[in-house]
């Protein structure tokens, strides 16, 4: 059974790289740009293969089977002395559980797209880099050694850079997709640098023989600690964590499905996943476990303020991603391994469903964004209006939706972690009041109230093909919670215990809490944080703790100004200097060839004279 | 001569008595597509002949000496069979050349082509079997000697254009003087190696050198004059002077057969010179090599850094390419020397070849008969051997600008192309032979190299902004010369990509 699934393997990722191909290469053989329906065929179609293939091996292999493995060496990739890489694929649990959410969210948003790119120049663009996107996604999730994760690593991040800069003709687009680019680029070289640490320790990338090597190794080994705090930049630039988490917000420049399935769904998650794969790594060092759990909880509450005072609907979604992979990190940091990837499927539903109904109400607004234009909307969009709802409830964790379970899990591990009260623990409780404020501000803000300026012109934009992945996600992310990954065996840790009824009592209050306080302040005043000035405060929250304005001056600045003064690059006059050395010599020798017969016998003999001179000589 | 004897020079034979029958011919049939058959059916039937020496020479393993004039071994075959290869490119192309520009009801004599293409071939085998400085010295001549009206032939077809006739007769003239010059040097060399050994076949003269206690420098001079000759025949610097003048002068044909089958001739001379008598472990004469294959390289690619005549530029670039090719001479007595020279001269034939020959049918496509006083033809444009003329090539004819964009690369020695892994052979025998100085000279030369060869590629690119796709007119060139470009390239592309094949030939011989 596993040798007929495992060549099926491959094509999961082969699949979608295939329609990209075909995508770029159809106006080689075709001069004009092909009907939408053909790019949205062969842009959907193939990540919907791949998610059936996914399903069907999850169906017969995996199902029942929680220690299912199954691998697939697909030809030598690197050979040069004793590194040897082989274009290998390994799937367990947990590459399915990714797999799952990559594909099927994947095809979700895929065919949500082919309606709301209706009518765009670059369709076929559109879906040759969203296909690509997938590919190397699953590249990376499948990967069975680093370098190969690295390579789909990366990949995912050149699909990032083109699809925030996709509407590339607004400059300001080019220069989110350059920040993106170049903030998650510093990351990716820490964890360039951590690969290389690992291989010159262990002497190979193989993930699987890296994490029985860690885990034989002596506790606190400064190595282990060192390589894990790398792999740890590489994770926290590509989840948009502290101190790296500057591009995301901006990164909402792009198209809203690109938002939902790159900078929500799937690729921001790349650090959690890439932690949770390593975790024998980072268990063996404490200071990299209690870093990561610090991040976290860190990210999650600048995150979450910075998520209550936004006014773009999108910006709002974007901390709040920022915000709930902090909680996926403080999962991690406190050994919630399956809490973590189950919080990561969760939140993949409902982020992709919350996207994905703004992106439906920006589009009936016409491309308005702006949260105060908007209001009263639940009247005119009622399925949008349904799916934001829930979508929100399950982002605020409220009890029996998706987010509850998966939360409630990191919860109860974080109270655990120190056997009772502490940090960690608090600060997820305080995220989660703030998560069900932010949230269900917007919701209100957007959907309740009077009409916005924006509302008048409101056209439900809903068609067939973006109201389906839109029920889909939405029944998801109310039941998804039913959905726990068999994680046990790829992680071995102990089951959650009992923590007192009050701390589960807690963990349920704290957003109701937030949903009261929102409530509360939207009633007192229609439109919070708007009419009357703002404060320090959230001033401060409102430019994401002014971070943009510390790298600006810290490092932007200083490099610019340098830049400014090598204008005239110095070491450019070198290759200047060369050519024009080499110039000279041409004109110099040319005057030599002046077609004079007489000229010519007398270079002859003068040549022949050198060389019986040189004969002397020599 | 015993018949086996016989049998070794028989594509000698061959090429003589399709000399003979050409001429026989010429009286009774004025055809040049006779003529042109002719001369291909000869080319192929001493191609055969060479197959069947070496086939002999295989099975008794011994090379054979014919009359104490030739060396018949697998090497010389090698070599022959090589430029007997080129001759049929050459033929080809000769054949557009003349059919462009010779009107049989005019007094044009397009046979005359092939006969001197034959005799050319002959001395040219002749000078690669030579075991004597006396067959040295005729074969050397006679090549010479049917080169020059071969270089002035654009006069004889009178339908050229004026200018074309000009340079033509003035390239014939210029390589006539000069070359006499060379020879005379060349023979009194001879003289001097005589009256130092007493001998002049190649035998005897390397037992004199090995029985004298050192090298007497009357030996020397005349080592060092024979090699100016050589030297003027490969145009190193600085004897490389006349290169681009008659090069840019001449048919383009025969550009093609003095840049490949004239250069190799020599160099195969020069290989059998210095591995027979030794001279190798000479300082003196390695040194004037080695100062000639640096100031070849860097000259060459300075000279051809911001040159407009694409033919001027292939001139240049030859002058470069010998130079790289000494390189590998120079490591001495070695088979990986050896085996370098071989490859990177075949690398040389094949794109030196591809590229005049695309040059040339270019500018063929580009005449036009016009109702002009003499009835002669003229250029459509104003000369198509200007860099500008190749301006967006690639819209008007992708194939050709292909076939010419691969011999480019080729000739930079981008991977992929045969060039590349000639060069690589070259820097592994200067990393062999510890050559520091020529490897340095190489890789100054490659780089300034790439500049010219990319900057003409980027031109073949480039597109006229306003001028829309279709209204570019293509380029016609006859199937026969498609045929032979695309074959050529796909060599190119064969040995590029499987050196094997060929190495493991060389590595036979």
């Amino acid at each position: 059974m596993q040798d007929f699934f495992a060549p099926f393997l491959a094509w999961i990722p082969l699949l979608p790289l295939l329609g990209f191909v075909l995508l770029i290469a159809l106006p080689l053989f075709h001069l004009r740009e092909p009907p939408e329906a053909v790019s949205a065929v062969v842009g959907v179609g193939s990540v919907c293969l791949s998610a059936l293939l996914t399903l069907l091996i999850m169906w017969t292999l995996f199902l029942n089977n929680p220690s299912a493995v199954l691998q697939v060496s697909l030809w030598q990739w690197l050979k040069v002395g004793a590194l040897q890489l082989g274009f290998d694929f390994y799937l367990d649990w947990l590459g399915m559980a990714m797999l799952l959410v990559v594909t099927g969210v994947g095809f979700l948003i895929h065919l949500y797209s082919a309606g709301y790119m209706h009518g765009d120049d670059g369709y076929r663009r559109y879906f040759a880099y969203l296909n690509l996107f997938v590919g190397a996604m699953l590249i990376l999730v499948m990967a069975d050694n680093l370098l190969l994760l690295y390579l789909g690593w990366e990949g995912v991040g050149l699909c990032s850079y083109l699809l925030i800069g996709f509407w590339y003709r607004n400059s300001a687009n080019g220069d989110a997709a350059r920040k993106a680019f170049i903030v998650t680029r510093i990351g990716d070289t820490a964890m360039l640098l951590g690969l290389i640490l690992l291989f010159s320790q262990f002497g190979t990338l193989s993930i699987r023989a890296l994490n029985t090597a860690a885990a034989s190794a002596p506790a606190n080994n400064l190595t282990v600690t060192l390589a894990a705090l790398l792999l740890l930049g590489g994770a926290v630039g590509k989840s948009a964590q502290l101190p790296l988490q500057t591009w995301l917000p901006d990164a909402m420049a792009g198209p809203t499905p690109v938002s939902a399935l790159i900078h929500a769904a799937t690729m921001v998650t790349a650090g959690v996943y890439l932690i949770a794969r390593m975790h024998p790594l980072f268990n063996a060092s404490e200071t990299a476990m209690s870093a990561v759990g610090i991040v976290g909880a860190l990210t999650l509450l600048l995150a979450g303020f910075s998520a209550m005072v936004q006014s773009d609907i999108k910006r709002v979604l974007a901390y709040s991603t920022i915000s709930q992979i902090g909680y996926m990190f403080l999962a991690l940091g406190v050994g919630a391994w399956t809490g973590a990837i189950f919080h990561l499927m969760t939140h993949a539903f409902f982020k992709a469903l919350l996207f994905l109904s703004a992106g439906s109400v920006i589009l009936s607004l016409h491309h308005e964004q702006s949260l105060f234009s908007m209001g009263g909307l639940r009247r005119k969009l009622p399925f949008t209006f349904g799916c934001f709802a829930i979508g929100c409830a399950s982002l605020a964790a409220l009890p029996f939706t998706a987010g509850f379970y998966s939360k409630d899990q990191i919860l109860l591990k974080a109270w655990e972690y120190q056997g009772g009260f502490n940090g960690i623990w608090f600060t997820g409780i305080l995220g989660a009041l703030i998560t069900g404020f932010y949230s269900f501000r917007l919701l209100f803000l957007v959907f309740f109230g009077n009409d916005g300026p924006a509302s008048a012109q409101c056209k439900d934009a809903n068609n067939g093909v973006m109201t389906l992945p839109l029920s889909v996600l939405a029944v998801l992310a109310l039941f998804g919670g039913l959905l726990t990954p068999p994680l046990q065996r790829v992680f071995t840790q102990a089951p959650a215990g009992h923590a007192p009824l009050w701390v589960e009592g807690v963990a349920i209050a704290a957003p109701i809490l937030g949903l009261a306080l929102a409530w509360l302040l939207f009633r007192h005043n229609t439109s919070p944080m708007e009419s009357r000035g703002k404060s320090a405060l959230e001033k401060l929250w409102f430019s994401g703790w002014g971070f943009d304005w510390l790298y600006h001056r810290l490092l932007v600045q200083p490099l610019t100004s340098l830049a400014r003064i090598n204008r005239n690059d110095i070491l450019n006059s070198i290759y200047n200097g060369t050519a024009f050395i080499c110039r000279q010599l041409h004109n110099l020798l040319s005057t030599s060839q002046n077609g004079l017969i007489r000229w010519y016998i007398a270079s002859f003999t003068c040549g022949a004279i050198i060389f019986l001179a040189l004969l002397v000589v020599l | 001569m015993s018949a086996r004897e016989l049998h070794a020079i028989l594509p000698l034979l061959i090429l003589s008595g399709g000399i003979l029958f050409l001429l026989l011919q010429v009286s009774f049939l004025r055809s040049h597509k006779a003529a042109a058959a002719t001369a291909v059916i000869t080319l192929i039937a001493a191609i055969a002949a060479c197959f069947d020496v070496a086939r002999t020479l295989s099975q008794s393993a011994a090379p054979i000496e014919v009359t104490g004039l030739l060396l018949i071994d697998q090497q010389a075959l090698f070599f022959c069979l090589l430029f007997l290869l080129a001759a049929l490119a050459i033929a080809v192309l000769g054949f557009s050349y003349l059919q462009k520009r010779c009107d049989s009801a005019r007094e044009s004599i397009p046979e005359a082509f092939y006969l001197l293409l034959l005799l050319v071939m002959l001395g040219a085998m002749a000078l690669v079997f030579s075991n004597h400085f006396a067959s040295v010295f005729l074969s050397m001549e006679l090549m010479s000697l049917a080169l020059y009206p071969m270089l002035g032939f654009a006069v004889t077809g009178d339908l050229s254009p004026r200018l074309e006739q000009m340079y033509s007769l003035e390239s014939g003239v210029k390589y006539l003087l000069l070359s006499a010059l060379s020879t005379a040097l060349g023979l009194f060399g001879m003289a001097l190696i005589y009256a130092a050994c007493g001998a002049l076949d190649f035998g005897g003269v390397a037992a004199a050198v090995a029985n004298l206690p050192r090298t007497p420098s009357l030996l020397l001079s005349g080592l060092t004059l024979l090699l100016i000759t050589l030297a003027f025949k490969l145009s190193l610097v600085p004897f490389h002077i006349w290169t681009p003048d008659v090069y840019q002068g001449a048919p383009s044909p025969v550009t093609a057969l003095i840049a490949t089958v004239g250069k190799g001739a020599v160099v195969a001379l020069l290989l059998r010179l210095f591995t027979e008598l030794e001279l190798f472990s000479i300082p003196a004469l390695t040194g004037l090599l080695a100062a000639a294959s640096v100031a070849s390289m860097l000259v060459g690619n300075l000279l051809a850094l911001m040159q407009k005549n694409i033919k001027r530029l292939l001139a240049y670039s030859s002058i470069a390419h010998i130079g790289y090719l000494l390189v590998a001479f120079l490591i001495g007595n070695s088979a990986f020397g050896n085996e370098a020279v071989l490859y990177y001269l075949v690398a040389y034939v094949i794109t030196t070849l591809g590229a005049f020959g695309a040059v040339g049918l270019i500018a063929d496509s580009a005449l036009a008969r016009t109702a002009g006083s003499a009835g002669e033809y003229v250029y459509t444009t104003t000369s198509p051997f200007q860099r500008d003329f190749y301006r967006g090539l690639l819209w008007r004819s992708p194939w050709l600008a292909g076939c010419l964009a691969a011999m480019l690369l080729s000739l930079a020695g981008i991977p992929l192309t045969i060039g590349f892994i000639g060069k690589f052979y070259i820097f592994a025998a200067g990393i062999q032979g510890q050559l520091r100085l020529l490897l340095a000279a190489v890789v100054i030369g490659s780089a300034i190299g790439l500049f010219y060869y990319l900057r003409l590629l980027l031109t073949m690119v480039l597109r006229e902004p306003q001028a829309p796709l279709d209204s570019i007119e293509s380029v016609r060139i006859a199937v026969s010369g498609r045929l032979l470009l695309i074959s050529l390239t796909g060599v190119l592309l064969i040995f590029g990509v499987f050196p094997q094949i060929l190495i493991d030939w060389i590595y036979t011989l």
